[in-house]
């Protein structure tokens, strides 16, 4: 009888942890543990957001400035699924929300680069194109 | 199938299970309570941000702030119950719980982070099992139940987590198959993502991998590196079998892990602990190996000091089973140090 159960449970748990390949449906904590498995190409747009200071000086802004979590996949979640969505209004309001803890910021933008990855930290080259999705002043 | 089913409820040593209990519970307290500043950073967000997943789809907007203050800490303290075995009929499945549901809320912001996946689910299997039953405070208040005793409803919790762990690398690699193709493995599919992964922490102002940065100017180098990441992932059903098959698995897998966070610099915590794979091993063994020796050395000072002078540490740690090579001590042995030498009970488990 104990056996029966043990193995109803094992055969339901495994089950239900493969399950997602079926549905290929990203979950959790059931996941088809989809990372770096599309080809993403060498030539890639990357979401990101900027702040500018006074003097018009652009800035890298933190992956907690940009969506309130330390983690940069986060931030970048955040940021795709914000231009996704159009509502990089409401995001670009709230990084500058956040931004106010750096005093230098008076802008900030939430953008697209394309950039030819595989050379980039060679050449260091600017953006092959820029999209502005919005912008927005830092409040003070 | 007769024979895998014996085999996956062969007895076992209820301290084998427990020894998973301690390790995984250790981590994920610790693992909660470093990721406390997130969790809370990340309630503050905007509803608009809140997208809930998994258990908690039927939430429509993000629960107050205090309330996940409130559960985070409740997790910490059940969390050091569940290592500790204390209550474990009520604490082993209500900290699985409350972890899943936090780790839920965690990963219901747009983002899923697939790092805390494994642990829960082998915090689950856990937390459900009768893990308590011996290196516990349940254990030490009942008195009853023998370390040394193997029965199968401590063995087939101990290999069903060892099976979750392999079901999550076969899908991580069938995901590589399925989206890229053999293209994964021969073409610049692995490179794209580095190289990508890398710019991305740059433009995010987050620290990039030197090494990874360095790698991509280098194409061929990423076939074989792609290779070997889905051989690893598809070759997970090697944990199953016994033997150098299973050991040669773990430490590929770990090494593989050490690769993504010299190359890309993201730290899968759980695996490079080795604590993913403890269930395909016997932490008990060692921390009982560890013990022992350690009783051994403190026996042999004792029992130099007393009476022995030049006295091996093997002639001292199992009084009953003296050994030829005693004959380099004094053959006629105190009572003293039999007694000092029965007290270091741990010695006879080697």
């Amino acid at each position: 009888m104990r056996r029966s159960i043990a193995t109803m449970v094992s055969v339901v748990a495994v089950a239900a942890v493969l399950s997602p390949a079926l549905f290929d449906h990203d979950s959790y904590p059931l996941s088809t543990y989809p990372m770096f498995s599309f080809d993403e190409g060498r030539i890639a747009a990357i979401d990101t957001a900027v702040g500018y200071d006074a003097n018009g000086t652009r800035h890298l802004l933190s992956p907690t400035i940009i969506a309130g979590g330390i983690e940069v996949i986060h931030a970048a979640a955040t940021l795709s699924a914000s231009i996704d969505n159009g509502d990089t209004d409401a995001l670009c309001a709230e990084i500058a929300m956040r931004a106010r803890s750096r005093s230098s910021l008076v802008r900030i933008e939430v953008i697209t680069e394309v950039h030819d990855v595989v050379v980039y930290f060679d050449h260091r080259d600017a953006p092959r194109d820029i999209v502005v999705h919005s912008t927005c002043d830092v409040p003070r | 199938m007769t024979a895998l089913r014996d085999r996956y409820f062969a007895p076992e040593v209820p301290t084998r299970l427990a020894a998973l209990r301690i390790l995984v519970g250790l981590f994920g307290t610790v693992f909660l309570i470093v990721r406390t500043g997130y969790l809370f950073g990340v309630a503050r967000l905007p509803a608009a941000r809140f997208d809930p997943i998994g258990p908690l789809w039927f939430l429509h907007r993000p629960v107050a702030i205090g309330l996940v203050h409130v559960v985070v800490v409740v997790a910490i303290a059940l969390g050091v119950m569940f290592a500790l075995g204390w209550r474990y009929r009520i604490t082993g499945p209500v900290y699985a719980l409350v972890l899943l549901t936090i780790t839920t809320y965690d990963n219901s912001w747009q983002h899923i982070a697939h790092a805390e996946n494994l642990f829960t689910l082998h915090t689950l299997v856990l937390g459900f099992a009768p893990a308590a039953d011996a290196w516990s405070f349940d254990a030490r208040r009942r008195r009853a139940d023998d370390a040394s005793i193997a029965r199968e409803a401590y063995g087939w919790p101990v290999r069903l987590i060892s099976v979750i762990t392999v079901c999550t690398y076969l899908l991580a690699g069938w995901a590589k198959l399925r989206h890229g193709g053999v293209h994964w493995i021969t073409g610049d599919v692995l490179r794209n993502q580095i190289a990508q992964d890398n710019v991305r922490k740059s433009l995010l102002g987050d620290r990039s991998s030197p090494i990874g940065r360095h790698l991509v100017l280098h194409g061929w180098v990423f076939p074989p590196l792609a290779a070997a990441s889905v051989f690893v992932e598809m070759g997970a059903l090697l944990a199953l079998m016994r033997g150098w098959p299973r050991r040669a698995w773990v430490s590929a897998a770990w090494l593989f892990h050490v690769g993504v966070l010299a190359i890309m610099a993201i730290l899968f915590i759980y695996p490079l602990t080795g604590i993913a794979f403890a269930s395909m091993g016997h932490p008990d063994e060692l921390w009982q190996r560890w013990r022992a020796r350690r009783a051994a050395g403190a026996h042999v000072e004792t029992a130099t000091d007393a009476a022995y002078g030049r006295a091996r540490v093997s002639d001292l740690r199992c009084p009953e089973r003296p050994t030829p090579r005693s004959v380099a001590a004094p053959r006629r042995r105190s009572a003293v140090v039999w007694r000092l030498a029965g007290s270091r009970r741990a010695g006879h488990r080697l």
